[in-house]
């Protein structure tokens, strides 16, 4: 295990690679998923970074500018930074695991961000768990959710502060404090308006997992996903473990995500 | 400027982030930040990391860390309340012994709180913190039974009863047969989870979480308590674990100091909160550095004039 820092100095970012004892069959880029998502997997997903290790795959995982111990304060996070920061780890991993395959994970919003960032053939595989494939509509459930919070801790009378203030607010150019988090109007624009789900698969062996009360189907997808015969979608039945801080593991995300690795990928140990 | 570090801890070794202070002030005062549960060195919201570049500005050390075989710390370990225990003391004697540390603030939120709390009852003098500041200290044993601390007990009868209650148990006895590996892969766990170690650790969990309120009342040492207005915890804190002072802090020669952040949640959720967190902590620690530092003159002048006598 190396933990540091790598990137630019004026964009410092903080990874950790979980590299294998005996040479890497692959290499495998975290991305992680958003805001307080990060904090309450982080433990989660660094056991399964390190249990994928001992099985031969390379793990890197960083904190995107402004999240984590990265450099920079959240108001620089924006998706635009976040997927440049993942094509700067994906070429760091690259140089080490030379010309073995290179794939990206990311849950949720990492899912997006891993998505966004293989456009352009930047990796061999997709592993992507429980994606957020419509940001518009996540970004409205943030901002919904400090008014649901304030609504447990305040007297009704007291949360006179709507989704359409905060809005408002990034209209006109300022920040907005979602639970600790300070959301810049940069990020608002490109999570509303500037970044779509990407039209077709790139890489072709995607394998999406998600709960099955997500509903995902062919019909979540643009048209070129559905026709691509090594785009896999399998439902688990893993609890949504991203909500909350606790020690379950989400081993059936896991497992088929294992076997993917060893099976379709060809990844053998 | 931060410096990244391998903390020996039995047979494991811990990685934590030391902030350098920015200024030098008299004293070397290192802050010590214990997070909750199965939390990073990060913290909720960022908050251990921009606490530690608060400190660090004001002219503290300040130390984050992972407990063994957690998040960036090498290794996987099932992690147990007498691990972070353990693993608080390393870190406690490491920080005083490496950077040469005058002093040591232990510094917790919840369950990071109570571990801070425990180790001021170590037997080796550098483990211990010379103060204590702890944030909504985790203080009532019942709450470690809800599901996020992850040691539910699983009870065979509501498993039962969510098999044959629950969808088409036809259907489901049905298809057994191609289920079966997973059911048994199920079935593992359940009873391991029903027998074994989950319940035992609860226990453990429950009786160190009890020892609170009567650490409490044994340090005599310098403590802040900080709570949020709106925090359960304050109320479970006020009224199950010290209900009418029953532990006669207020009576102590050195009472532990009281801070209530107002509309304040259980992790101070919001910048506004999180920065009269900071404010709140920066400013008691200066004080409680003049007052070393005012000790200190004291001290030196006394033994000089019984050096002079």
């Amino acid at each position: 295990m190396k933990v540091q820092y790598f990137g630019k100095p004026s964009r410092r970012l903080f990874g950790v690679l979980d590299a294998p004892p005996h040479g890497a069959r692959a290499g495998l880029v975290f991305c992680p998923p958003f805001g307080e998502e990060m904090i309450t997997t982080y433990a989660r997903l660094a056991r399964w970074s390190k249990q994928l290790a001992a099985s031969g795959i390379a793990v890197l995982r960083f904190h995107p500018f402004g999240t984590g111990e990265s450099g920079g304060s959240f108001a620089d996070f924006n998706v635009e930074g976040a997927v440049q920061d993942t094509v700067t780890a994906l070429s760091y991993l690259r140089d080490l695991v030379g010309t073995k395959p290179i794939g990206l994970f990311g849950l949720r919003f990492g899912g997006f961000l891993a998505a966004q960032t293989a456009i352009g053939g930047r990796a061999d595989f997709l592993l992507l768990w429980s994606p957020i494939v419509k940001l518009p509509q996540y970004f409205r459930e943030l901002l919904r959710i400090r008014l649901m919070a304030e609504a447990v801790h305040l007297r009704t009378e007291q949360v006179t502060y709507t989704t359409q203030d905060m809005v408002d607010d990034f209209e006109a150019g300022r920040t907005v404090d979602v639970l600790g988090y300070e959301f810049s109007p940069t990020l608002y624009h490109q999570m509303t308006k500037g970044f779509s789900w990407p039209e077709a698969p790139n890489p072709r062996n995607v394998l999406l997992l998600s709960r099955s009360s997500e509903r995902f189907s062919a019909a979540s997808f643009p048209q070129e996903w559905a026709k691509c015969e090594a785009f896999t979608m399998s439902a688990v039945t893993d609890p949504p473990f991203w909500e909350n801080f606790s020690s379950v593991f989400p081993q059936r995300f896991a497992d088929s995500s294992q076997s993917w690795f060893d099976q379709t990928l060809a990844l053998k140990r | 400027m931060t410096e990244l570090v391998s903390i020996p801890a039995e047979d494991w070794t811990l990685h934590g982030i030391v902030h350098l202070p920015t200024q030098s002030s008299g004293k070397r005062v290192g802050v010590l930040l214990y997070h909750e549960n199965y939390n990073t060195k990060i913290g909720t919201h960022r908050l251990f990391r921009e606490l530690s570049e608060r400190l660090a500005c004001a002219g503290f050390y300040a130390l984050r860390y992972d407990d063994r075989g957690m998040c960036d710390s090498p290794g996987i370990c099932d992690l147990t309340i007498a691990d972070r225990l353990a693993d608080a003391r390393a870190a406690a004697k490491f920080f005083r012994v490496v950077y040469k540390l005058d002093v040591v603030v232990g510094w917790g939120l919840c369950l990071g709180a109570t571990i801070a709390l425990h180790t001021s009852a170590s037997s080796d003098p550098q483990e211990q913190p010379d103060a204590l500041m702890l944030c909504s200290i985790l203080a009532d044993p019942g709450i470690v039974s809800l599901p996020q601390f992850g040691y539910e007990r699983v009870e065979i009868s509501k498993v039962a009863q969510e098999f044959f209650l629950r969808g088409n148990v036809f259907r489901k006895l049905l298809n057994a047969p191609r289920s079966f590996r997973s059911w048994m892969r199920k079935l593992g766990v359940i009873v391991r989870r029903h027998s074994q170690g989950a319940p035992k650790e609860l226990a453990r969990m429950k009786t160190t979480i009890g020892r609170v309120g009567g650490l409490l009342a044994a340090y005599d040492g310098p403590c802040l308590m900080i709570f949020g207005e709106k925090d359960s915890y304050l109320e479970d804190f006020t009224e199950r674990v010290n209900p009418n002072d029953k532990l006669k802090l207020k009576e102590k020669p050195n009472p532990p100091e009281w801070v209530l952040i107002e509309n304040g949640d259980h992790t101070f959720s919001s910048r506004e909160k999180t920065e009269q967190l900071f404010q709140i902590t920066l400013n008691w620690l200066e004080r409680f550095q003049n007052r070393e530092q005012g000790a200190d003159a004291v001290g030196t002048a006394t033994g000089n004039s019984a050096a002079a006598d």
